[in-house]
């Protein structure tokens, strides 16, 4: 008969709970990253300030997480995106940010695009969602 | 009771705790920690927005900040005024492992002072990875103001 030491598995949880809870109140996450976007690596550590955000996934181009563009008529379209540039107009400028999450693999044709748009509706900066590397 | 409170003959207590409660509690506990926790870290690259434009809104002029461009075989590099730029390249190619950002790290660094600010720009089928990456780079130089130009 095999006698179980639990005293050495009790420890292992504690450890592990004191670990995630730790981890879990230092991250604040309110950028979902979703629609498979795989974001560029970098070796910023600082978190995104709150503000309004633009996904680029590969298909479709998300404010505030709501399908805005699909990508297609993005790269057809001229220097101005016309209906982001509308919703651009009713963000609330903090700090002039706006946050802009897009795939790595995204073509800079259309980033371009959206952030002279974004500059033309007044937004002076913009904060590229990263994946911290190292 | 979590224990079995045992007298002895002394008078002295003997208590054995009951682990098995304890361990289900914290199994439990880590289980949701594990479900909540979020695993994917995301950080924010600052640039402000620059335009190539005359009688645009930039603190330096074009021909005082680093300008590097990317295209599809490399970085071309336009460096500032009074700098002296006779071994430095305006070009430079990618290799087989892409672009050449640990060479460009390298000639930024060898400057004695960081340069006050550079703008990114890129062809449109340049993949925004790769921008980032020169942005991260510029940075890590310290270069304090990178800006991405757009038009």
């Amino acid at each position: 008969m095999v006698s179980l030491s639990l005293t050495a598995m009790v420890d292992m949880f504690a450890i592990m709970v004191i670990f995630l809870l730790a981890n879990a109140t230092t991250v604040t996450q309110w950028i979902e990253i979703g629609h498979g976007i795989q974001l560029p690596k970098a070796k910023a550590s600082d978190p995104p300030p709150k503000a309004a955000s633009i996904h680029v996934s590969k298909d479709m181009v998300f404010a505030n997480n709501k399908p805005l563009l699909p990508v297609k008529q993005v790269l057809q379209s001229g220097i101005v995106l016309p209906a982001l540039s509308t919703w651009l107009l009713k963000q609330a400028k903090q700090a002039g940010y706006i946050n802009i999450v897009a795939h790595e693999n995204t073509p800079y044709g259309i980033i371009r695009r959206i952030v002279f748009t974004c500059q033309q509706a007044g937004f002076k900066n913009v904060n590229l969602a990263v994946q911290p590397r190292g | 009771m979590a224990g079995v409170v045992e007298e002895q003959k002394n008078g002295n207590l003997n208590v054995d705790l009951n682990l098995v409660p304890f361990i289900d509690l914290l199994s439990m506990l880590v289980l949701f920690l594990l479900i909540t926790a979020v695993w994917l870290q995301v950080a924010a690259l600052p640039a402000s927005l620059d335009s190539n434009k005359a009688g645009a809104l930039t603190q330096l002029k074009q021909s005082q900040k680093l300008n590097i461009h990317l295209t599809n075989h490399g970085y071309a590099l336009s460096w500032p005024d009074g700098m002296k730029t006779k071994n430095l390249p305006k070009y430079l190619a990618k290799n087989n492992q892409g672009y050449n950002k640990d060479i460009l790290l390298k000639l930024l660094k060898k400057n004695p002072a960081p340069l006050p600010s550079a703008s990114v720009s890129a062809e449109d089928l340049v993949d925004y990875g790769y921008v980032v990456e020169a942005i991260d780079v510029l940075k890590e130089s310290g270069i304090p103001l990178v800006a991405l130009t757009a038009d």
